[in-house]
């Protein structure tokens, strides 16, 4: 007792106060009960859930709007007017019936009862006999006596059963009847009922909606129950605002956790609201509708919202549900700075897939699509991979894309056949003073070699004097041409389809490059030919292009002399003599000795390299230093050079470059710059040496990459395409499927693009960029010689001919290279080989000339699989159609192509037979022609509807759906009718 | 329902009353030409037998005028429609289907006026095959082949569009106009130059009138107690 005294003694000599602690314990309660209260708060007060909130009130007003529209639309259908009044009216009738009705019912309730009551009594009885049936059995198999009396009572409970049946048959009858005959006084109105809410539908799916969305449209339980579940706290049970109910769990694609592999969960929905939903267009973001839903998030789409989620496409963090967790990208400084001042957005700093900022989405379409050479929609990432494939990235950077590309530049294996020193040297310095479209970069006179401008003057000339003397000779098959008209040759490349590839002197450049325009720069500007090289050059070069350049894209076309030399003509008349006047500088020993050092002193000693350089004459100088310096710059990228055709390329790798660690790529002094790859990609483009600024560097260390001199446009294009090049991944299960049929087509589209066939054709519904080069040669060439071949013989009647305006556009049309969207399901595939072989004249009203391209059987054979595959329709065989030129049918065939009938000669060429009279604006192809050139099945499909395959098609419908046929042929069939037609025209000029 | 019902008949009671009041509105006037007419022009036919046999020689229509006197004379084949100042509703459809017949290797009429939704009939009178290509851009394309002794082909334009050039690629000189129009106001002048445009209430319109060759003229006329007269003249002079 005293010790526990003692200890309470002890105990209350504690060395803290009991009030104070009372003070701490009772504050710091309240301090924890405040931070439960902010952190519910916080959790209630989630970016998300005001959203959801919002987007809630936006609904709302949306259903009720488009509720009001419907239901005024209804209102003023008469449809809606005539079944609601008959339902009314019906209903009235009904209701005058009411005590009969109601009659009715409780007859037929009265009936159910009984009913009721005699099948149970039924089934009793059914049991009953089920029992006695046993026990007769039983008895028997016991012998017992009372055998024969259970029997007898089995026997007289069957006959109970079947009366009682009977009874409850005749029970069932009768509800059966009672209810005939009251379904029969209501059948009226459930059907007029059912008919109106045919016609309602919509507005009732939206009043149901509505009905969930709108407070004041619920019941007071409903409505408790809305507001409550929300509240904080509350919310942790089933909240109507919830991650949970829109995330979307990404199947197939997962995210690699180092050692394990977890499905990608994608919440941008739960901010991003309306996204897959129309309607919402007008809206500010989150709630925005995604701009294409017929290519994205659409059931329909063939990117479904379920299966690709979001950020299989835009990068990002898909679990983040805040602005800034989500790792949003800004496309600006701005807009980053923007966001800071709205959002508190920052930098989600170790994440690698960061989202791509807007203008650079596309580039996720590579990570799937990396096959194709154009991807449907993704317009920007094509250009951008056309702008690589043209620019010829690929010469010095690998992208494993273009493994396999030919050079993009001419060869310079016989420069000197072919251009002056003195203007390869001004053209190496300074490339877009001689044409300032030209695709070659500048290496000189840039932000980081002009101030040594003697030096690389020397340079360039050394590198010149290399090419020159080890260029070889060439032996061109003319040694002298046809004396050449210029104005014939002006005319003869407007209106050959030389535009299809190359753009003419005194052509403007569009302003901002698109794919379309790029097809045009396939091949150079023809500008200042005469100053840069011969006539007789030229026309050799265009009597056979690959005589000189074996690898070279420029096709064959099957020049005359007197074409080729007209042509060369008028090239060679473009001239700017200004461009190379001045001679190249004299070879300074000291500056090359300066240049030679850098390159031989890691092999040797400086004294040893000064030793060798005094032996060199000033030649063997030059010739050492352009052989080094070509080395260093990667000249044989584009070109290919004597002793440098097997040079490997010289720049970084471009496979994988949008991964790259941003720690490798060297920002030099541009603090400025947002270190950001595509920052860094953006400018390295605008200016490829800007990283040198304020540098202290060797020359031999300087960036080398040349400028291409690119618009805005471009570059964007082209950071998008880079932004495309990722490690691909294994795991990715959305990869567009590798199925026969696609590699097929993708390796075609491939070929398409280095051949350029777009810059004339329409291919799969794009390209054709000739097209207005050939309303220009309409216009100002073709009508003016058919004008000055009129003879001119009525009177003047103060009209003139202004009055005679030609319709450009249809005209256009027919005078452009034929639209090969369909191609493969339209001629036979042994057909298009031998065209794309040796091209015959199908349509010998163009003027342009399909060129003869010199393919390897296996190009041949990759396009014309392509085109069979891309028209998904057999390859490479297909069957014959046989014609009996004995039967009725055919007989029909012939006089259906009569000018008494189709008059299909009127316009169709026949066996080299012209249409008499037509002009040859209206001319057609040779039906001739077609047994060996059409698939038969596509004739019968193009003869039903030629709009449908070709819209704008001179060639009419005969056979309108649904209407009579026109001609009274085979009883008026058309499918019989067509075969005969296309029966009787595969006859024409079939010798076999 | 009962409610509903008036409604419905006070509706059309007021769109009759609309309609019965409009009636007595008629705008009239002459279209006319100053200066040297264009001479008609004959047309080769050369290029189908069938056209040059059957037929005297073919003038061509873009250009007619009837008798005129002091330089100035009256033209046909000039569409005429108020282009704006009429009350936007739906308007009673056309009764009975516009009729244009290929006779002769041409289009007859060479311009006429149809409404939105309106019957089109083509009719191939010729013994020969015609092809009617429409190049309207606002209405789905239509180019039917018609060989001799076809059916008449139906159609019907979807969109307003003045004019929709309508050809025969077959016989290229062969094209017709056709003013498509969402309501009834328009009519096209014959060689005295007169049109009259009925149905309009009390009201100030724009009229245009369009020319195959000269284009179109605009005019503003004001309907008073029924009736507007607005006389339209083109000239070349500058």
């Amino acid at each position: 007792m005293a010790d526990k005294k003692e200890n309470s003694h002890e105990w209350d000599q504690r060395h803290y106060s009991a009030h104070l602690l009372n003070i701490i314990f009772a504050l710091s309660s309240l301090i924890f009960l405040a931070s439960m209260i902010l952190m519910f708060w916080k959790d209630y007060d989630r970016e998300w859930r005001t959203h959801q909130r919002s987007f809630r009130q936006v609904e709302l007003a949306k259903t009720q709007e488009a509720l009001a529209i419907e239901q005024e639309r209804l209102t003023s259908a008469s449809s809606y007017t005539t079944l609601s009044n008959r339902v009314a009216e019906l209903e009235a009738a009904q209701a005058a019936q009411k005590s009969e009705l109601d009659a009715m019912a409780v007859d037929r309730d009265k009936a159910d009862k009984k009913l009721g009551v005699a099948t149970q009594d039924l089934n009793f009885e059914k049991a009953e006999a089920s029992a006695m049936r046993y026990r007769v059995e039983a008895a028997h198999g016991e012998h017992d006596h009372k055998a024969e009396a259970l029997r007898a009572a089995y026997e007289k409970l069957t006959l109970s059963v079947s009366t009682k049946s009977s009874v409850v048959d005749g029970l069932q009858a009768e509800l059966e009847a009672l209810t005939a005959a009251m379904t029969a006084r209501t059948a009226a109105v459930d059907e007029a009922r059912k008919e109106l809410g045919k016609v309602t539908l919509q507005r009732d799916l939206l009043a149901l909606r509505l009905s969930k969305l709108d407070p004041s449209k619920m019941d007071v339980a409903t409505r408790l129950g809305d507001t409550v579940r929300d509240l904080p706290l509350m919310d942790a049970l089933n909240p109507r605002y919830n991650i949970r109910d829109h995330q979307i769990i990404v199947e197939g694609i997962t995210e690699d956790l180092i050692f394990d592999r977890v499905p990608r969960v994608d919440r941008c929905t739960v901010c991003h609201l309306g996204i897959d939903r129309k309607g919402f267009e007008d809206q500010p973001n989150p709630f925005k509708t995604h701009p294409d839903l017929d290519l994205f998030l659409g059931l329909s789409s063939p990117h479904p919202l379920k299966e690709f989620g979001c950020t299989s496409c835009h990068g990002g963090r898909g679990r983040g549900t805040s602005f800034t967790s989500a790792a949003h990208m800004p496309r600006s400084p701005e807009q980053a700075a923007e966001w800071k001042e709205e959002y508190g957005w920052h930098e989600l700093h170790h994440w690698d897939r960061p989202m791509r900022p807007a203008q650079y989405t596309q580039a996720g379409c590579f990570e799937c699509h990396s096959g194709a050479s154009q991807t449907t929609g993704a317009d920007s990432l094509n250009l951008g991979l056309a702008v690589v494939e043209r620019a010829g990235c690929y010469g010095c950077h690998e992208i494993e894309k273009y493994v396999g590309r030919s050079r993009v530049g001419p060869t310079l294996q016989h420069i000197a056949s072919k251009v002056t020193p003195q203007w390869a040297y001004h053209w190496l310095n300074d490339p877009k003073g001689f044409r300032d479209h030209t695709w070659m970069p500048s290496f000189f006179n840039q932000t980081n070699n002009s101030d040594i401008k003697d030096r690389t003057d020397q340079e360039a000339n050394a590198m010149v004097q290399y090419l020159m003397r080890e260029s070889r000779a060439h032996e061109a098959a003319h040694e002298s041409m046809p004396t050449g008209d210029a104005e014939r040759g002006r005319v003869l490349t407007r209106s050959l389809g030389c535009q299809g590839c190359h753009m003419l002197d005194g052509e403007t450049y569009p302003e901002t490059l698109t794919i379309q325009s790029l097809r045009r720069q396939q091949g150079p500007g023809l500008t200042g030919i005469g100053s840069k090289t011969t006539a007789l050059w030229v026309f050799n070069w265009l009597k056979d292009p690959r005589a000189y350049h074996p690898a070279t894209r420029m096709p064959n076309l099957r020049l005359s002399d007197q074409e080729a030399a007209d042509t060369a003509a008028y090239l060679v008349s473009s001239r700017k003599d200004d461009f190379a006047a001045t001679p190249p500088p004299a070879p300074a020993a000291e500056a090359l000795d300066a240049i030679a050092l850098e390159f031989m002193v890691p092999g040797m000693t400086r004294a040893q390299a000064t030793q060798a350089l005094a032996t060199m004459s000033l030649d063997e100088k030059q010739q050492y230093c352009g052989s080094k310096l070509i080395r260093r710059y990667g000249c044989f990228g584009c070109h290919d050079i004597p002793g440098f055709e097997d040079a490997r390329p010289i720049g970084t790798t471009l496979n994988e470059i949008a991964d790259k660690s941003i720690s490798k790529l060297d920002f030099g002094l541009q603090h400025d710059l947002p270190h950001i790859n595509y920052a860094w990609f953006e400018q390295k483009l605008a200016n490829p040496r800007l990283f040198d600024e304020g540098m202290v560097k060797e020359p031999k260390d300087r960036l080398r990459m040349p400028n291409f001199h690119l618009e805005p446009a471009a570059i964007n294009a082209v950071v998008t395409a880079l932004l495309g090049f990722t490690k691909p991944d294994d795991e990715l299960k959305k990869m567009v499927p590798r199925t026969p049929r696609r590699i097929f087509v993708e390796k075609g589209e491939a070929l398409a693009g280095e051949l350029n066939c777009r810059g004339c054709h329409v291919l799969r519904g794009d390209g054709g960029a000739i097209k207005d080069s050939v309303a220009y040669w309409l216009e100002h060439i073709k009508t003016n010689s058919d004008a000055s071949e009129e003879d001119d013989s009525g009177e003047d009647d103060g009209w003139g001919e202004e009055e005679e305006e030609i319709d450009v556009a249809a005209l256009a049309r027919a005078y452009s290279p034929p639209n090969l969207t369909g191609e493969g399901a339209k001629v036979q595939p042994t057909w298009l080989f031998h065209f794309l072989q040796a091209p015959e004249t199908i349509r010998p009203w163009l003027t342009l000339r399909m060129p003869s391209y010199g393919l390897s059987d296996d190009q041949l054979n990759t396009l014309t699989a392509f085109f069979s595959y891309d028209a998904e329709k057999p390859f490479p065989f297909v069957s014959q159609t046989v014609v009996d030129t004995n039967s009725a049918a055919y007989a029909a065939g012939r006089e259906m192509f009569s000018p008494s009938a189709m008059s299909c000669a009127r316009c169709h060429i026949t066996g080299g037979q012209t249409p008499i009279g037509s002009s040859e604006d209206n001319w057609a192809p040779d039906l001739a022609k077609a047994h060996a050139r059409l698939r038969g099945d596509w004739i019968l499909t193009w003869l039903q509807n030629p709009q449908a395959i070709e819209p704008g098609t001179k060639m009419p419908m005969y056979w309108a759906p649904g209407e009579q046929s026109p001609v009274p042929h085979l009883d008026g069939d058309p499918q019989r009718q067509r075969e005969a037609i296309r029966d009787y025209m595969f006859s024409l000029g079939n010798t076999q | 329902m009962n409610l509903k019902t008036s409604g419905a008949v006070v509706a059309l009671c007021l769109v009759g009353s609309i309609l019965s009041t409009a009636v007595a509105g008629t705008i009239e006037g002459t279209v006319t030409y100053k200066g040297k007419p264009r001479p008609a022009k004959t047309i080769s036919t050369d290029a189908d037998p069938v056209c040059s046999m059957s037929h005297e020689a073919i003038k061509d229509e873009k250009f007619v005028v009837g008798e005129g006197t002091d330089g100035v004379y009256p033209m046909g084949n000039i569409f005429v429609y108020v282009k704006s100042g009429y009350a936007e509703h739906p308007y009673p459809a056309a009764t009975g289907p516009l009729v244009i017949d290929q006779k002769g290797c041409t289009y007859v009429p060479h311009v006429s006026g149809a409404r939105v939704g309106q019957e089109v009939e083509f009719k191939n009178s010729d013994p020969t095959m015609h092809n009617v290509h429409s190049l309207g851009k606002n209405s789905p394309a239509f180019n039917r082949g018609m060989p001799a002794g076809a059916p008449n082909a139906g159609y019907a334009f979807k969109a307003p569009e003045v004019m929709v050039k309508i050809k025969c690629d077959a016989h290229p000189w062969m094209s017709c106009y056709v003013g498509v129009l969402d309501h009834p106001f328009f009519a096209v002048t014959e060689t005295d130059g007169k049109f009259s445009i009925a149905g309009l209430d009390d009201g100030t319109y724009v009229v245009e009138t369009w020319q195959e060759l000269l284009g179109t003229l605009t005019g503003s006329v004001t309907v008073k107690d029924g009736s507007g007269t607005l006389d339209i003249q083109y000239t070349r002079d500058k």
